[in-house]
């Protein structure tokens, strides 16, 4: 069997075999790119809500139960505590509340996954550990594989030896540029 | 489509015999847990000056993890307003924010931080802190009697608690780590924070 050839079956192959994996990185790679601007792994629902909690130096579990109920939360307690004279923490099940009891003001932030992204994104910090971490190695190295038969698929002019030396030259300098610009 | 199967078959092979490796390493980690016993928060922040740098397990409520990365989670024990940051170590990656409010044993090496590192506080916190290597839920006041979730040797844990003691009570109210505390027979009890204790509802 030709070089060649051989070279297009395992670039092909690979990329069937790692197309998922290329998207899981990708996708999350945008993602943890941008965490200052988004929470990629949770949506945070915040609400707020007016308490007849104002001025009160006790609360109860039942009291407590009680707002629950009424704010939709019903059965999600943990535990709670008092957070200097006037602030209640309530945990809840994936969840928080915060009452303030100078003005009554209860203050619910919920959390729920966001969907595709924290998966991905448990993929891609490798948070799964074990099998995860072998099949990673192997995607690193079937990457490297796929980077270098890349350049041969093509003879020619549109080959390595014209216009894919142009775009290969200029994918190495434009990396090279930005490190030492911030590095 | 054969040497497709024999290169899968290869591949699986070598994967099975990595993973044996690994539970190897699984069953010696288990047997150096067994040795060791969890300590408060509030024991932990009386004699931290002295743990830099070794191991210990901490157990506590998680207060607050931070919700980009999951790096950091602030955890108390029987006093809200005295937290330390644990820190997610690279063996499990980050601590889920589904865990907030739930009780938790963290084991790990006691850390001295920066205060301008301090990025998702909102409230008095430790400059010590923990290098957590592993952590696992636990119900309320479990970890003491579950010496699968320990790191310190028993008989240091037991130093590190009369320690904390003896510099709660020997100082009294002005001592930094026993604001708010009298002396009684029993050891150090808090005036203001019985009256409004942490509820757990089973």
């Amino acid at each position: 069997m030709k070089i060649r050839k051989l070279n297009r079956i395992i670039h092909r192959d690979l990329g069937y075999i790692f197309f998922a994996a290329s998207i899981i990185y990708g996708l999350s790679g945008i993602a943890l790119n941008h965490m200052k601007d988004w929470n990629p792994n949770y949506i945070v629902h915040s609400q707020k809500y007016n308490t007849e909690f104002i001025d009160i130096e006790e609360i109860s579990v039942e009291e407590i139960d009680s707002l629950l109920v009424s704010i939709g939360e019903g059965g999600a307690y943990k535990k709670h505590y008092w957070s200097g004279a006037s602030n209640i923490k309530i945990f809840i099940n994936n969840g928080s509340v915060f009452i303030n009891t100078k003005t009554g003001e209860a203050h619910l932030e919920k959390l729920t996954r966001r969907p595709i992204f924290y998966e991905f994104n448990f993929l891609h910090y490798n948070h799964a550990k074990r099998w995860w971490t072998l099949f990673a190695d192997i995607y690193a190295v079937s990457l490297i594989i796929l980077a270098i038969s890349g350049l041969f698929i093509v003879k020619g002019k549109k080959g390595i030896k014209g216009r894919g030396a142009v775009l290969t030259i200029l994918g190495i300098i434009i990396p090279t540029i930005l490190f030492f610009m911030y590095a | 489509m054969k040497k497709l199967i024999f290169a899968l078959f290869a591949m699986a092979l070598f994967v099975a015999c990595n993973n044996g490796t690994k539970t190897t390493n699984t069953t010696d980690n288990k047997a150096v847990k067994e040795e060791c016993s969890p300590i408060s928060v509030d024991s932990f922040l009386i004699v931290a000056a002295d743990l830099v740098g070794k191991e210990v397990t901490v157990m506590g409520t998680v207060d607050h993890v931070c919700k980009h990365g999951g790096k950091k989670a602030q955890i108390f024990s029987a006093h809200p307003s005295k937290r330390i940051f644990a820190f997610a170590g690279e063996t499990f990656g980050n601590f889920k924010a589904e865990l907030e409010g739930s009780s938790v044993c963290i084991r790990g090496n006691v850390i001295e931080i920066k205060r301008e590192d301090d990025t998702c506080t909102d409230g008095e916190i430790s400059v010590y802190s923990i290098e957590a290597s592993e952590y696992h839920e636990c119900a309320e006041g479990c970890c003491k009697n579950d010496t699968a979730s320990a790191c310190c040797k028993k008989e240091e844990v037991e130093k590190i608690d009369t320690t904390a003691k003896k510099a709660c009570c020997d100082k009294k109210e002005t001592d930094k780590g026993c604001e708010g505390k009298k002396v009684s027979e029993d050891g150090c009890k808090d005036k203001k924070e019985e009256a409004k204790p942490c509820s757990h509802k089973h």
